[in-house]
């Protein structure tokens, strides 16, 4: 039997995956999963090593609910099966080796030696997407896009196998908006809106929650919008044209950094809903001469990459 | 009618004295601009002039715009250079202003409200007025604003995904600058080129000494551009941060107990390349420092990858690139940094010729890609002031004798 972890706002998900006929016995190997490694988590997919787990606590500053969580997770279940495999999932550690020049952000060294940089995210994903499309490819991938489509849409330059550029920062609020998250903003709107009155935690709470999609959306009693509704409901065409055009500015933007583009991979949950916004991306990309043949589509459901990443390992 | 023309950089003040012939054709009589006013750097201050064709230079402590406006203005008076009225860069006008206006007492108290939006500039531009006033205190003076130039991009591009009520209640949304620039650049190239500017895909890099900006333009229109609400975001710039995640000032705050001024301190005045190098806001100081000063390269580095980054978004905005465009302090006189800009961009039509790259004339229009290139690369002097007289030639007439 495989268990795995992957906590989320709401607390801490778990699956059994593969129940083995025996039952009631330690599970073979257990998964963890990190959103934010910080800078001392540096591999995708690791066994966990003592020394490891005490590098864990430093990176619970990047994302105190969830990396609590689950660290706490890890220690009480390497106390209940110490001899299971524990299998540590980090999504920032792809970027871990992105270029300085990328992954600086332009401020003084003060405030960059406190580990302020961009981590990225989704690595998991991007890493696992660029390795299954160059095995599908006959010829080398050396400049590839990779797009993830889903309520936290964010794209990775990867060249020759290696992270370039990603549109996630120091926090996943950066970049493409999300459902909930705004994106890229002008940092002086932060500013607006305290010497306006309003606390640096509701500025937080309103950035986080309340705008992206949602924010534009306006729908009453707070209903979320997410990236199926924008995607699939013709009334908000204005918010898929917002949408799309913040897409392609990263496309553009990455594949200027890597000088020219082999390969497009798309992933999503919703794969098949999302034909349509890829079929529009793809179109966009003609007049660069991106042909069928360099686009791929995957699938990306977190969890089966988790379970096959293990079972290489064990 | 004379014209005072006083064109405020973050780190410089251009001035120009226009003076009318005898039909529409006006003459500088009098130009120049104070340098590294208020910089920190290995090199002083000064102001240049230009006055009927005899150059001096003027070696002068300059540490703040006011002071520099003094200097000029000391000069006019000085040698008795006649003027009518005196014509003024703002950079943002906020919803206060959407076009060329006149200055009196309720302007100056919108132009005050105005502050808070480019709290580089917009204090800058209000000494310049304030000193001008104290010395002419009868003269005419009218203020342009660089974001018109940007109204009409697109709904599209000029959102940020904030909550509906809270983008109408506080205006938030992209207005961009270095309009007159902009203004001009285009239409010199188009010109150039011989191509009317509505068939022309451009994009348009404005590298100051202080602020840089990319703009992309379709049919002659403003469809995008790399600054913001205010001039921080975009570009990393000479102290400004250009592009950051807007979650940094908050867990700086959090963590670090970092006050919100100081922050805004921090990334306006204190980042950019001086924030990354760590001893200088000059480019060239930093491309001479290369391997002798640790975070030099880094500096430089970044400064192209986030130009190369914006470039190529606003190749997929314009769906294509007819012309590149190279403009202001940097942008003319940075020959390395163009070609490091253009390295690997075949991708999107753009070859250099880098002999003519290296030798472009500062002075004037030089096209540097290569003959083969699909893509037009033009290095060209702005001339912002130029900008600055027409707008008030245009709101001047009647008023003035």
């Amino acid at each position: 039997m495989i268990l795995l972890f992957n906590s989320d706002l709401t607390g801490m998900p778990w699956k059994k995956m593969e129940e083995s006929p025996a039952g009631n016995e330690a599970p073979e190997a257990i998964g963890y999963f990190l959103h934010h490694g910080g800078e001392k988590i540096t591999q995708t997919v690791s066994i966990l090593s003592p020394k490891d787990i005490s590098k864990l606590p430093e990176t619970i500053k990047y994302l105190p609910e969830h990396n609590d969580l689950t660290i706490k997770t890890i220690k009480s279940c390497i106390l209940k099966y110490p001899q299971s495999k524990h299998v540590l999932f980090c999504d920032t550690a792809f970027f871990s080796d992105m270029p300085l020049k990328a992954a600086t952000y332009a401020i003084p060294y003060k405030l960059r030696k406190k580990g302020i940089k961009k981590f990225g995210g989704y690595g998991l994903c991007h890493q696992w997407a660029y390795e299954k499309a160059q095995k599908l490819s006959r010829k080398k991938l050396e400049k590839v896009l990779s797009v993830y489509l889903g309520n936290y849409t964010n794209i990775a330059a990867i060249k020759n196998g290696e992270p370039l550029e990603t549109s996630v920062g120091f926090t996943s609020v950066e970049g493409i908006p999300s459902s909930t998250s705004c994106g890229d903003i002008d940092p002086t709107i932060l500013f607006q809106l305290n010497s306006a009155g309003m606390s640096f935690k509701e500025v937080n709470q309103l950035l986080s929650e309340k705008s992206g999609l949602t924010g534009l959306a306006a729908w009453p009693a707070g209903k979320k919008c997410s990236y199926l509704d924008v995607i699939g409901d013709k009334k908000l065409s204005d918010i898929k044209d917002f949408f799309i055009y913040n897409i392609m500015k990263y496309i553009g933007a990455f594949i200027s950094v890597n000088g020219g583009v082999d390969a497009v991979i798309f992933e999503s949950e919703h794969i098949k809903e999302s034909k349509g916004i890829i079929n529009e991306l793809c179109g966009r990309l003609e007049f660069l001469g991106v042909k069928k043949r360099d686009v791929f589509r995957f699938e990306y459901i977190r969890w089966n990459v988790m379970l096959e990443k293990i079972k290489n390992l064990i | 009618m004379n014209v005072l023309v006083f064109n405020c950089g973050s780190s410089s003040l251009t001035f120009k004295v226009y003076e009318q012939g005898s039909s529409e054709i006006f003459l500088v009589v009098l130009s120049g601009k104070a340098h590294r006013v208020g910089v920190k750097g290995s090199e002083s201050s000064f102001v240049e002039y230009n006055y009927r064709g005899n150059i001096s230079k003027d070696v002068v402590n300059i540490p703040n715009h006011r002071k520099a406006a003094n200097l000029v203005l000391k000069f006019v008076k000085e040698n008795n250079i006649e003027i009518d009225c005196i014509g003024h860069r703002f950079v943002h006008g906020g919803q206060y202003f959407q076009k060329t206006s006149m200055l009196g007492k309720e302007e100056l108290k919108k132009l005050e409200a105005c502050i808070p939006l480019a709290p580089i500039h917009n204090p800058i531009s209000l000494a310049v007025i304030d000193e001008s006033t104290a010395f002419y205190p009868d003269l005419p003076q009218y203020v342009t604003f660089d974001s018109a130039f940007h109204s009409t991009i697109p709904e599209h591009a000029f959102t940020y995904a904030l909550p509906k009520n809270i983008i109408n209640k506080f205006g938030f949304r992209k207005y961009g600058f270095h309009g007159l620039s902009y203004s001009y650049v285009s239409k010199e190239v188009s010109y150039y080129l011989g191509v009317s500017k509505e068939k022309l895909k451009i994009i348009a890099c404005h590298l100051g000494t202080g602020g840089s900006s990319v703009v992309a333009i379709k049919n002659g229109k403003s469809i995008d551009t790399s600054m913001g609400y205010s001039p921080l975001p975009g570009l990393m710039m000479s102290t400004r941060s250009g592009d950051v995640d807007p979650m940094l000032s908050i867990y700086l705050m959090a963590m670090y107990a970092y006050k919100s001024d100081e922050i805004m301190d921090l990334f306006n005045k204190k980042s950019g390349l001086l924030g990354v190098s760590g001893f200088s806001s000059d480019i060239r100081d930093i491309i001479k420092d290369f391997g002798e000063k640790e975070n030099a390269q880094l500096a430089f580095d970044m400064y192209v990858h986030r130009l190369k980054k914006y470039i190529g978004s606003y190749v997929m905005s314009l769906g294509g690139l007819d012309a590149l465009i190279f403009t202001d302090d940097i942008g003319v006189k940075n020959w390395l940094l163009r070609e490091k800009v253009c390295e690997n961009m075949q991708w999107c039509g753009i070859s250099l010729n880098k002999e003519t790259n290296k030798n472009a004339n500062i002075q004037e229009l030089t096209l540097i890609s290569a003959e083969n290139s699909k893509t037009k690369v033009v290095s060209i002097p702005t001339d912002e002031e130029k900008s600055i007289l027409h707008e008030g030639i245009k709101l001047m007439k009647g008023r003035v004798k």
